[in-house]
C-alpha cells in the first residue's frame, strides 16, 4: 500500500473517529480525506493526461471498490453496477484532459459515478415504461424489464429481507437525495465531501438527508409496525 | 421533537442506519481492467467509419483512391496532348479563332 494512503471503508473512518451518525465534520481542506496524498495524486493526473497506461491501471485498480461500491448501492443491482463502473472508469480515461484538477480525483469519480448511475437508472426506467410493449411480442406474459429484489453481497441470511426492505425504500427516494444518502450511509463521506461531489452547499445536502430519513421512516413504518 | 410517534420505531430505524454503514463492501468481479481495456478499445474503434475499422478494408479504400487519382492524371494529360495537336497551326490562326473572325477574300481587279 502507498505511503500516506487511507483506504476508506466505513467501518475503517468509523472506528478512526467515532461520532454521532449525523454530526457535522469539519475537515480542511474539505476534500482532503479523499485524496492519497496532493503531490501522488497531481502527478498521476499528469501521467494519465499524458495516456500513461500505467497511470489508467493506477487509478482502477485503487478506487475500482469504491466506484462499484457506491454505484451497486445506487442502481441495486450487480451486473448493471459492474457495467456501470467500467462505463466510469472509461468515462475517467476519454475526459481526464478535461479535469482541471479543481476537487481530488476521489471526488470527481464520485462525481461521474454517481452521474452515470442516475442516467442508467434513468434509462432502466424508460425501458420499464416501454416494457408493456416488449411483453406483447414476447413468448411470456411477464414484465421482461423489472429487477429482481435486490441482495447485497455483503449481507448476512438473517439479516437479508430486513436489508432489502431497507433498499426498497432507497430505491424509491428522489434522485438527489438517493445520492446524498448513500454517500453518507454507505460510503461514510462528511457533508462537506457529499457538497463537494454534488457540486452543492453544506445547508443543502443537510436539508436532502432529513428529507432522505423522513422519507424513509415513513416507507418502513408498516415494517416496523408488523 | 421525535420523527415516529412510537420511540421503538425511531430505534429501530438508527439501528437500520447502523446496519446499512455497517454492510462489508462488495468487490466488482476480477480483472475489471482488462474489461475496462477492451471497453475503451471497443469505444474508440466506434468512433472510425466502419470501413476503417479493418486494415484490409483501410487497405482497399487507399487503392481505390490512388487508382482514382492516377486515371484523373491519365485522362487529363491525354486530353492536353490530343488538344495541342489538333488546334491552331499558327498564332494568326488562333487569334482568328478565338475572336471568331472570319476571313474573306476580296476579289481585286
Amino acid at each position: 500500500m502507498l505511503a500516506g494512503y487511507r483506504q476508506l471503508t466505513p467501518s475503517a473512518s468509523s472506528t478512526a473517529t467515532p461520532r454521532h451518525p449525523d454530526a457535522l465534520v469539519i475537515i480542511a481542506p474539505s476534500t482532503h480525506r479523499l485524496s492519497v496524498s496532493d503531490s501522488e495524486e497531481a502527478q498521476l493526473l499528469e501521467q494519465l493526461r499524458q495516456g500513461s497506461e500505467v497511470a489508467f491501471r493506477t487509478v482502477v485498480e485503487r478506487h475500482q471498490k469504491r466506484v462499484y461500491n457506491t454505484v451497486l448501492a445506487l442502481v441495486q443491482s450487480p451486473e448493471e453496477a459492474e457495467d456501470v463502473t467500467q462505463e466510469v472508469f472509461v468515462e475517467v480515461f476519454q475526459t481526464v484532459n478535461r479535469f482541471r484538477g479543481d476537487a481530488a480525483l476521489t471526488t470527481w469519480l464520485y462525481r461521474i459515478a454517481t452521474s452515470r448511475a442516475l442516467n442508467a437508472i434513468q434509462k432502466r426506467k424508460a425501458k420499464k415504461r416501454f416494457a408493456f410493449l416488449t411483453t406483447l411480442f414476447g413468448d411470456d406474459n411477464e414484465v421482461q424489464h423489472h429487477p429482481p429484489d435486490f441482495r447485497h453481497p455483503g449481507v448476512v441470511l438473517e439479516e437479508q429481507e430486513r436489508i432489502q426492505y431497507l433498499f426498497r425504500a432507497i430505491d424509491t427516494l428522489a434522485n438527489q437525495q438517493k445520492v446524498a444518502f448513500t454517500l453518507r450511509y454507505r460510503e461514510d463521506l462528511s457533508y462537506q465531501e457529499i457538497a463537494a461531489v454534488m457540486e452543492t452547499t453544506v445547508p443543502a445536502v443537510e436539508s436532502l438527508l432529513v428529507r432522505a430519513k423522513q422519507a424513509l421512516r415513513k416507507q418502513l413504518q408498516p415494517y416496523y409496525h408488523a | 421533537m421525535p420523527d415516529s410517534p412510537f420511540p421503538s420505531h425511531n430505534e429501530a430505524f438508527e439501528a437500520d442506519l447502523r446496519r446499512l454503514r455497517q454492510l462489508p463492501s462488495a468487490a466488482p468481479a476480477p480483472f475489471l481492467y482488462t474489461r475496462v481495456q477492451a471497453r475503451l478499445l471497443a469505444a474508440s474503434e466506434g468512433r472510425l467509419p466502419w470501413w476503417l475499422r479493418r486494415p484490409v478494408h483501410l487497405l482497399a479504400v487507399l487503392s481505390l483512391l490512388l487508382a482514382l487519382n492516377a486515371g484523373a492524371v491519365l485522362h487529363v494529360a491525354y486530353q492536353r496532348y490530343t488538344t495541342t495537336a489538333t488546334t491552331a497551326t499558327s498564332p494568326l490562326d488562333s487569334f482568328a479563332s478565338e475572336y471568331q473572325l472570319t476571313p474573306y477574300v476580296v476579289s481585286y481587279e
